[in-house]
């Protein structure tokens, strides 16, 4: 599990690598803290590029869950983009782009959220 | 979900979160020997994790030393993988749906159902059953 931060413009582009499963899943919620402690109100928006992400379970969606929470609460700006295949697919059965903001690719997440 | 090809013999797991990384290295293995693509297996990967994590959270209330099996059937054009516990009797296909208020719960039971080109549930020999049928081309 990675997770390196680049800027594009002013937006932190955090690109996530790695499968995000039950024996992951505690350090990518951990890896995640700063960047979800940073985005608030005023603050630099955050996208997660999940190109690098070939595998998410529920116990993952769950961590993203919390997350979209807690940067709701702090009214910040997040948003996760280029799905891969079968973690596109696990997002639209159990209808979590509902729950976060998925963007097709990195830059239209920029755009959206710029 | 019942083919004339036999099923192998079933592997025999503690239901341990600790466990789950040989439970999916066995469930790899099958993959491959069926010929499923990349995204089949990640499929059939994520559909066991939710089983056995069923298991474990649900039927077993925690890590512990007790069973979980595994099973497979290559077909021509796929695979089955059967999986079975002996915790009390439980179907979490049976109206599995998504929760209402955006809460997690629930979600995990939904993929078992959906993501498998057929996914069943008995009850066989007081053990609960779940067959999963995963397509190559799927």
């Amino acid at each position: 599990m990675e997770l390196v931060e680049h800027l594009q413009g002013s937006t932190k582009v955090v690109k996530v690598t790695g499968r995000i499963d039950q024996t992951t899943t505690n350090a990518f919620q951990e890896m995640l803290a700063p960047w979800l402690d940073s985005c608030k109100a005023g603050d630099a928006p955050v996208v997660l590029d999940f190109s690098g992400v070939d595998y998410i379970s529920s116990v993952g969606l769950r961590v993203l869950m919390l997350a979209a929470k807690q940067v709701k609460s702090q009214q910040g700006r997040i948003a996760i983009a280029a799905l891969t295949p079968v973690v596109a697919e696990v997002f639209q059965i159990s209808r979590f782009n509902m729950v976060f903001p998925v963007h097709p690719s990195v830059d239209a997440a920029v755009a959206a959220l710029g | 979900m019942s083919d004339s090809v036999p099923l192998s013999q079933p592997r025999r797991f503690n239901a341990d979160m600790a466990e789950l990384t040989n439970l999916l290295a066995d469930c790899r293995a099958a993959c491959l020997m069926a010929g499923l693509g990349t995204q089949a297996m990640q499929r059939a990967e994520l559909v066991l994790e939710e089983a056995f994590s069923n298991s474990v959270h649900h039927g077993y209330g925690g890590n512990s030393h007790l069973p979980v099996w595994l099973s497979h059937r290559i077909l021509p054009d796929g695979l089955d993988l059967v999986y079975q516990d002996a915790a009390p009797p439980f179907d979490p296909l049976h109206e599995a749906a998504l929760p209402t208020d955006q809460r997690p719960g629930g979600v995990g039971r939904v993929l078992m159902k959906t993501l498998p080109g057929e996914a069943s549930y008995a009850l066989l020999a007081g053990r609960n059953t779940l067959s999963f049928r995963f397509h190559q081309t799927c």
